[in-house]
């Protein structure tokens, strides 16, 4: 459904390097990293808002190069919360939005406004940004898109909503035909809902799998101070000092028997947090 | 064409906007510069501009399924659309000015006559030709562009009201409201659309270009 290919685009201060994945029907795919790791810039050159200097996207088989217009119609697309047009009453900003998609649906819009207790009478301004997030997600969602492509969709949302989100999330692709990519640093989330993960640091991917065997490659180590030779630090993917001793990253491959530690499973926000004691070690 | 025009429309076109064309009707007063009438438009590109900026309207537009150049297409149908209403409201101005009010002319400046609208549009193709494409470099600073296009669009104005006033060859062809000197004055205006229009397509083309190296 999605294929990117060697993503390439060059900043002053920032780089995004061969990024290349591949999302197929039917499923959740999250798409994790730092602040500043390369999400948003890789999400907005898939689409062509950001001008990539190389690297291919296909999207249902088609290049997004030359098929923007009619590929865009079966996206649903949001990134951050609809923050636009301040003054505007969000009736207003829809009615203007709805027009350019051939398969808008308003009763679905209908449905999310209910569902996400989003008033059309109110200004954008007015809005909270938790309900900024809603209204680009409804904007999104309203459409019969095909793949969505979220950016952050749930920072700004309380534990109630952002629950309810991931449930949504699941309603979408349960008929096996649509698929979601999601950005966060949210990892939580994830841990809810997403069949892959996609691991970006310093505009690189370091990880493009299932969630479950991410997590399974990976073992998280503890032990004492003493126990923490530079030969078991050279193994580890990062490394925790703290009152008892250090919390470490591995992978599982690099571990061996007769290692000093207490091993537990990881989650990904530990795998996010230990890649990146790893880039500043 | 028709969404995205819907869209200035709706969402970026200040209420005010309408203000600025409406001092077209400036060329109502018996004895004013009628080129001053019709440049508060182009200013009004400053309010407008600097709005779409703030309330992220290429981001907006850019989530649409539109292709990439729409975004320049819609801020030239912006100043187009602007532009044409200056002129549609300076016309009625202009004959009720030069036939009921003012039949002797205007003595502070040129006449409201097919001259004035043929330089009036060459103004705004200069104008056009330098701010848009200046503007598109970025797709957010309207400052220095506006700021270009104006000096050159004042420049230009002010070139003609002097070059009609200081030569009186010119000033008894091109100035003035009587029949007579029709056909030049048709001229000037023949080139004002053509080069309006060449301009509009030009400026298009370039912005095009250069919006493409742009990352919102």
């Amino acid at each position: 459904m999605l294929k990117i290919e060697n993503l390439c685009k060059t900043y002053p201060s920032f780089q995004l390097k061969n990024v290349s994945f591949e999302l197929p029907k039917g499923y959740i795919m999250g798409f994790i990293g730092a602040n500043g790791a390369g999400k948003t810039t890789t999400l907005k050159s898939m689409l062509n808002i950001v001008k990539p200097d190389s690297g291919t996207v296909t999207i249902f088989g088609q290049n997004i190069v030359g098929h923007e217009t009619a590929l865009k119609q079966r996206i649903g697309f949001m990134y951050g919360e609809a923050d636009y047009y301040k003054h505007k009453r969000v009736g207003v900003v829809v009615d203007v939005y709805k027009r350019f998609f051939a398969q808008w649906d308003d009763s679905a819009y209908r449905g999310y406004l209910a569902r996400f207790g989003l008033d059309e009478k109110k200004q954008i301004s007015e809005l909270s940004s938790g309900m900024k997030v809603k209204l680009a997600l409804t904007l999104a969602l309203s459409h019969h898109a095909e793949l969505f492509i979220f950016d952050e969709p749930t920072s700004g949302l309380d534990p109630v909503a952002r629950a309810e989100l991931l449930d949504l999330f699941h309603e979408i692709v349960e008929d096996g035909e649509k698929s979601i990519l999601f950005s966060t640093h949210i990892t939580s989330d994830l841990d809810k809902c997403a069949d892959f993960i996609v691991f970006i640091r310093d505009g690189e991917i370091i990880a493009n799998t299932t969630k479950d065997d991410l997590i399974a490659e990976h073992v998280l180590v503890s032990g004492k101070k003493s126990d923490l030779t530079d030969e078991l630090r050279s193994r580890l993917v990062g490394v925790r000092p703290n009152a008892f001793g250090f919390t470490g990253l591995m992978r599982r491959k690099q571990l061996r028997d007769g290692d000093p530690v207490v091993r537990e499973t990881p989650n990904l926000e530990d795998l996010m947090v230990y890649y990146d004691k790893g880039a500043s070690k | 064409m028709k969404n995205l025009l819907y869209k200035e429309l709706r969402l970026v076109i200040t209420p005010g906007t309408y203000f600025f064309a409406a001092c077209a009707l400036l060329l109502l007063v018996p004895a004013y510069p009628y080129f001053v009438g019709v440049s508060y438009t182009v200013m009004s590109f400053l309010i407008n501009f600097g709005v779409a900026r703030d309330n992220q309207d290429h981001e907006f537009t850019a989530m649409l399924p539109v292709p990439r150049n729409q975004i320049v297409l819609a801020k030239h149908l912006h100043v187009f659309l602007l532009e044409a209403v200056t002129i549609l409201v300076a016309i009625p101005a202009a004959l009720v000015s030069s036939l009921l009010l003012n039949p002797g002319g205007n003595v502070v400046g040129m006449d409201a006559n097919f001259a004035f609208f043929g330089f009036t549009l060459l103004g705004y193709a200069m104008f056009n030709v330098i701010f848009l494409p200046k503007y598109f470099k970025t797709g957010y600073k309207v400052g220095t562009p506006l700021a270009v296009g104006m000096v050159a669009y004042l420049g230009f104005v002010l070139g003609v009201e002097l070059v009609v006033n200081v030569f009186p060859g010119v000033k008894a062809v091109i100035d003035g409201l009587h029949p007579a000197t029709i056909w030049p004055q048709l001229l000037v205006l023949f080139a004002g659309l053509v080069l309006y229009a060449g301009g509009m397509l030009w400026s298009y083309r370039l912005s095009v270009r250069r919006f493409d190296k742009v990352s919102l």
